[in-house]
Formats: C-alpha cells, sequence, structure tokens
C-alpha cells in the first residue's frame, strides 16, 4: 500500500517558486541517481495562497511505496555507512530558501487514489483546499468514511477529493485535499450547505466532532502534475 | 524518583550536526562533571515524522534534591558558569529557540544506568506525547507497566522512558527504543492487524485524550550534514 510524506515548509517569503524547484531537483541530482537512490515521486506541490494564515509556505506530498522506502530514505539520513551525502550538500546549499517545516507520515483511506488513479481520472484543479482536522481519539476512521460517503454531493458542486488520510503516530489528526476548478467554486460548498440536507448533516457533524481545524488555501506549483491549466 | 529535563531545540538552518557535536563534546561533559547532571541521549527529529530541523537532549538528575542544588550552582550563568556562557554563545548562531520540559520519571522508568547496562538505546526513537483525561494519569502509567510494557518488549521495542510532567497536571512522554530502521518498517506495517497492538489502543483510548507521536534518531558518528 502506498503511503504519503506530507511536508509543510516555512520557506523566506518571496522565493516560493525557487524553494519548490529546488526541493524537485533531488530527484534528478546525477551523482543521487548514479548511486542508485531511489527517489519518491512527488504526488503534489503546492504554495499558500494569501488566505492560510500564516504565510509563506510550501506543500510538498510525495508517494512512497510503502514503509520500506520511507524508513530507507530516513535510514540513509542517519547511519554512517552510505549516508546521501548529496543530499546533505542539496541540504546546505538551500538554507537561504526555507527556515524549517512539519511533516506528515499519511496513511490513505481506501477510495483515496495514488498517483497513477489520479492520473488516469484526470483529478486536477486551479485551487486546492487542504483541511487538516484534530478531532477526539478514535474518530478519524469514521470522519473519514462519512467523509466518503458524501463524494459525490462535494463533487457536483465541483469539489474533488484528491485525497483523505489518517496520520501516522497522531491518531486524532485526520488530512484532506481537495482539488477545485476555479476560485468560484471555493464558495459553491458553502452556499449550497444550507439547502442540501446531506451537506447539513456533514456540517452539524463537524461542528459537534471537530476539535481543531487548519485550513489552507493553495495554488499548484508550476511542475504540480495535478496542475489544471488553461 | 528521578527528575529528568527534556530540550526540544528549533535548529538553525545546517546547524544540527554542529549543534549536536556540541552538547556531546561540550555541555554532556560539562555539566556532569561540575553539576553532576547527567546526559541521557540526544537525538535528531526523523523530519519525516515532526519538525525540522531539530534536535531533542534528555538530562537526568537523581531526585528533587540534586535537582536543586545543581540549578543553585549553575544558575544565572553569567554569574557562576563561565564554561556555560562559552557554550550558550556558541550555539547562538545553531539554534532559533526551543522548549525544556521537566519531568518526573516513572516507578518503571530506567534510569541512564539502566539503559547502558541492559543497552536499550536503539538508532530509532518512537517519542510519544501524552495527555490523559482529568486525573487519570496515574491509572494510564499503571496500564501501561502492567499491559503496554509486556507487549512492546514481545516485540523487541524497548523502554527509553516514561515521565509525568512534573507542572502540567496530565501530561507525560513516553521514549521507545528500536533495533533499527527496519524494524519501525516492520511495526508499522503489521500494527493495524495486530489484535493485542489494537486491544491497547482502545485502552488508550479510554484513558487519554491525546496522544502524538513522532521518530527521533540517534545522530551518526560522522556529523550530520541536514
Amino acid at each position: 500500500m502506498a503511503i504519503y510524506l506530507h511536508e509543510i515548509i516555512h520557506v523566506v517569503p518571496g522565493r516560493e517558486d525557487e524553494y519548490m524547484a529546488s526541493v524537485l531537483s533531488l530527484g534528478f541530482i546525477p551523482a543521487r541517481r548514479r548511486a542508485g537512490v531511489k527517489h519518491s515521486p512527488s504526488l503534489g506541490q503546492f504554495r499558500t495562497a494569501q488566505h492560510s494564515g500564516h504565510s509563506p509556505k510550501v506543500i510538498n506530498i510525495w508517494q512512497h511505496e510503502g514503509w520500506n522506502t520511507l524508513t530507507g530514505a530516513l535510514a540513509r539520513q542517519f547511519q554512517d555507512q552510505q549516508r546521501d551525502s548529496n543530499m546533505e550538500a542539496w541540504w546546505t546549499a538551500n538554507t537561504d530558501l526555507r527556515r524549517g517545516g512539519h511533516d506528515r507520515v499519511l496513511l490513505p483511506t481506501d477510495y483515496t487514489r495514488d498517483q497513477e488513479g489520479l492520473a488516469r481520472d484526470g483529478v486536477r484543479g486551479r485551487v486546492f483546499v487542504q483541511e487538516i482536522v484534530k478531532l477526539p481519539l478514535g474518530e478519524p476512521p469514521g470522519y473519514l468514511e462519512r467523509l466518503g460517503a458524501l463524494q459525490a454531493v462535494f463533487g457536483q458542486l465541483g469539489w474533488d477529493v484528491v485525497g483523505a488520510y489518517r496520520v501516522a503516530w497522531r491518531p486524532r489528526e485526520a488530512l484532506v485535499l481537495w482539488a477545485l476548478p476555479d476560485w468560484e467554486s471555493l464558495g459553491s460548498l458553502h452556499e449550497a450547505a444550507a439547502a442540501d440536507p446531506r451537506l447539513r448533516d456533514w456540517n452539524d457533524y463537524k461542528d459537534n466532532v471537530v476539535q481543531d481545524l487548519d485550513e489552507m488555501i493553495l495554488l499548484p506549483g508550476r511542475m504540480n502534475p495535478l496542475a489544471l491549466r488553461e | 524518583m528521578a527528575i529528568y529535563v527534556f530540550e526540544t531545540i528549533d535548529v538553525t538552518g545546517a546547524g544540527r550536526g554542529a549543534l549536536i557535536d556540541r552538547y556531546q563534546t561540550g555541555w554532556g561533559p560539562h555539566l556532569e562533571d561540575e553539576f553532576g547532571i547527567r546526559l541521557v541521549g540526544i537525538w535528531a527529529t526523523g523530519g519525516s515524522t515532526a519538525n525540522w530541523p531539530e534536535a531533542n537532549v534528555l538530562w537526568e538528575m537523581d531526585d528533587w534534591e540534586q535537582f536543586g542544588r545543581a540549578q543553585g550552582a549553575r544558575f544565572p550563568l553569567e554569574e557562576k558558569d563561565p564554561y556555560g556562557c562559552e557554550l550558550e554563545r556558541h550555539a547562538l548562531a545553531l539554534r532559533s529557540g526551543g522548549r525544556h520540559d521537566l519531568l518526573v520519571g516513572a516507578a518503571f522508568c530506567p534510569s541512564r544506568a539502566q539503559i547502558r547496562a541492559e543497552d536499550r538505546a536503539g538508532p530509532v526513537v518512537l517519542r510519544e506525547n501524552v495527555r490523559s483525561r482529568g486525573g487519570r494519569f496515574p491509572d494510564y502509567h499503571a496500564a501501561l507497566e502492567s499491559d503496554y510494557i509486556p507487549l512492546a518488549t514481545s516485540r523487541g521495542i524497548r523502554l527509553l522512558g516514561a515521565y509525568r510532567h512534573s507542572l502540567r497536571p496530565n501530561v507525560g512522554m513516553n521514549l521507545w527504543s528500536f533495533r533499527d530502521w527496519a524494524h519501525i518498517c516492520e511495526t508499522m506495517e503489521t500494527i493495524e492487524t495486530d489484535p493485542e497492538r489494537n486491544a491497547w489502543t482502545a485502552r488508550e483510548h479510554e484513558l487519554l485524550e491525546d496522544t502524538e507521536g513522532w521518530l527521533l534518531a540517534t545522530p551518526p558518528a560522522v556529523a550530520l550534514g541536514t
């Protein structure tokens, strides 16, 4: 089963594009490729729009084949033998682009599509919404299941689920990423909520169980495969 | 009851390797030689699982009496500890801030001497921050000792530390040691289909309001470049 590395990076203001290109370059460093280091593919790369709390931030989501590739990458970082010195050189050379970040390991729901599935189904957007939800212990699986059952309702309003995930070692969290075709669709869900009993039920449930919510509106990076272009 | 200070340090730029080296070669021997404060461990946060760049340091003292004596002998640094001032000054470029948590070890928490004697410390550590339901922290620690430690041990996971926060009610921290990164992989691939582990998760939900964890890595011999 694929798992995902999700990174929120605090970028130096004005250098979001440079940072995004720089981090993607990690997969193309000749010495790393020759050494056989397999770089996990980018599921998507985003920067925050001006409606997303503290800014600027960049979001990277990397798809891993499984725990073995993720722990393999960590092992190469922290061991003496076969250290990934090329990655360290990249890190040191780019400290002027970023200040730090916060990462999560995401565990996909059954209805979450991997990179191939998203491409096959043409899931793309010009605007993305990311919700990081804190719920009571034990609630995230039920929350994500209810959300999954409403996918068709959201889809009619232009909100396509890119992925809905639990978070490893953080059993109170759930993370949901949506793709929207345009800015106008951002309001459609809110406008429809009052009239549609299924959305009213969903919002009532959310009002009761959500203890904290970090919502970010995201714009796709230049090389984001999920970006919908003109 | 041993007293612990856990430092979580926000590192600047690519300074993590140098900062960790300062702790290992500077603060560690200095605080133990001069004040009897023992360095239990130092770890880099595994960046894919939490904040980065970040370092973590754990100090041990015998009891509150030794804690008070050591702090009184150390602070204010500017009046009592010239080498401590020097170490602080040299670290300014390497860290931007952080937090210290003052912790009390559980009765079943291994001391540094025990960790070393039993060779408990592996290259990867799971740090868990926990918050119990109101007033249930003693019950949580009792369950941890009677239910989870035997289960974890049977899966090769060893307790490095179990603490309650000395100042914040219902708050604590656990440290669990893994053999290697492959052990993390094996654990995470099977954790949700392990019925005994699921029973412990259900028990945790009865006792806790919150738990969140992330991975710490023992630094390699050659200083980290990240």
